[in-house]
């Protein structure tokens, strides 16, 4: 709310000096009135003959000490209220100090004139200056969160691809096995050269059009289940009839090599892993279940897989909820934001 | 050399002229500290004054004496108010006090003029 009655500081000071002034010529008028009152009383009480000339003498006395009293009153009251006004600027001036070493400082608004709009500007440049902060503060957090993400998501395929690359140094292996690692060997190093383009596009999304992504999804969840087939029992359920949306693959793909990459660093081998899909209401629900392995060491990156699937949640309007109770680990991630 | 005259135009002056800066600046000044300062001055001086007053108009002018203990009484109220007032934050009573201080002042100087 502003007020429109805004004024200028020279008038207020010509009104300060306005007032001092009135206030000597009242006091100059009483003094003059009331002290040759007083004269006149007391001569006429102790019978005091005076002559003209000693009249005059008297009235003139009083005349100049009444000028000198009221002039002493104006001046000091002219300065008194004149201070009033300037003691304002040394606090505009801690402000202006404030914003220039970057601290947080608000400057008190007094009155409705150039200092008043002055102190009023500089607590605006302190809160702009604040919230930039906090903005470049939370852009940086972003960037170094998307650099950790990747980097954490980079890691899954490279160790596929070592993992693979050791098999087919290891030994003698038919045609047709060798064939399929060489590909799943070209596959993982496509994803990452897709994963370090994202680093270097800046987190750019790439949607594409599917008229039935049901067959996108069966696909990840075949990829998912045949990357973890050799070391767990994978139950799969799918329930999900045709359906159209807008979905970027290396997003869906970094859901579920995450997903992996904590089966095979947290899940008991015992236990089978179960992932399920389903669409209802609009809401596409990816479950998965596994039981914990009781040894596990919690690493340097544990949580940075499920932060990464939060946020790739998050970009489809949807969530990733994450429970662990009594040695089970569940996770349901809900995409609602994709047509 | 100065007579007695001159000595009661020149006290009376200065008394006159220091009450009407300290009325003033207890109403024109926001700093907090010039403010009180400026209320005892004017409290002082209204006790003063009606105590003059009292002391002129004891032999013979009851009702001036009354009106000269008013005063007082008002001077030393405003005081109170205002040290109730510092205490609570209440910034209405310390109003009231400066109120109370300049009237008592008014009437303490009419009636001892008077």
């Amino acid at each position: 709310m502003t007020d429109s009655r805004k004024s200028k500081l020279s008038f207020e000071i010509l009104g300060d000096l306005a007032v001092s002034l009135a206030a000597a010529v009242c006091l100059f008028c009483l003094l003059v009135f009331l002290a040759l009152h007083i004269a006149d009383s007391f001569v006429y009480s102790q019978n005091i003959e005076m002559t003209d000339i000693d009249l005059d003498y008297m009235t003139s006395r009083i005349f100049s000490l009444g000028a000198i009293i009221s002039v002493l009153v104006f001046v000091m009251l002219f300065l008194f209220l004149l201070g009033q006004r300037l003691s304002y600027i040394p606090k505009i001036a801690k402000g202006i100090e404030a914003l220039h070493s970057g601290e947080e400082h608000t400057v008190p608004v007094e009155g409705n004139d150039e200092l008043g709009d002055l102190a009023r500007s500089i607590n605006y440049l302190s809160e702009t200056q604040k919230r930039v902060r906090a903005e470049e503060a939370a852009l940086q957090s972003e960037k170094e969160e998307l650099i950790r993400s990747l980097s954490h998501d980079i890691r899954t395929p490279l160790t596929s691809i070592m993992s693979y690359s050791e098999l087919l140094t290891s030994g003698d292996l038919p045609e047709a096995e060798r064939r399929n690692y060489l590909e799943l060997i070209r596959k993982k190093s496509l994803q990452i050269k897709e994963l370090t383009d994202i680093l270097l596009d800046g987190g750019a999304r790439k949607l594409e059009r599917f008229d039935d992504a049901r067959l996108l999804f069966c696909q990840l969840v075949d990829e998912f289940e045949s990357s973890l087939e050799d070391d767990f029992s994978i139950e799969a359920k799918v329930t999900l009839s045709p359906f159209a949306g807008n979905f970027d693959v290396r997003e869906l793909q970094r859901v579920f090599d995450n997903l992996s990459s904590n089966i095979r660093k947290y899940a008991d081998r015992q236990s089978s892993v179960a992932i399920s899909l389903s669409l209802a209401e609009g809401k596409l629900t990816l479950s998965q279940e596994n039981r914990i392995r009781a040894d596990i060491e919690k690493s340097e990156s544990y949580g940075i897989g499920l932060k990464s699937i939060k946020r790739i949640a998050g970009l489809y309007g949807g969530s990733a909820c994450v429970e662990e109770e009594h040695g089970i680990f569940r996770i349901t991630v809900v995409f609602t934001d994709f047509s | 050399m100065l007579t007695s005259l001159d000595l009661l135009v020149i006290a009376f002056m200065a008394i006159t002229a220091l009450s009407l800066l300290a009325a003033l600046l207890m109403f024109l000044i926001r700093n907090k500290t010039v403010r009180r300062v400026s209320l005892y001055i004017v409290s002082a001086l209204a006790l003063y004054l009606a105590a003059m007053g009292f002391y002129i108009a004891l032999y013979g002018f009851v009702g001036q004496a009354l009106i000269a203990l008013l005063a007082g009484a008002a001077a030393i109220g405003a005081v109170v108010l205002d040290i109730i007032g510092a205490k609570k934050g209440l910034d209405r009573l310390s109003l009231a006090s400066r109120i109370c201080a300049a009237a008592a002042l008014v009437i303490g100087f009419i009636n001892a003029i008077s």
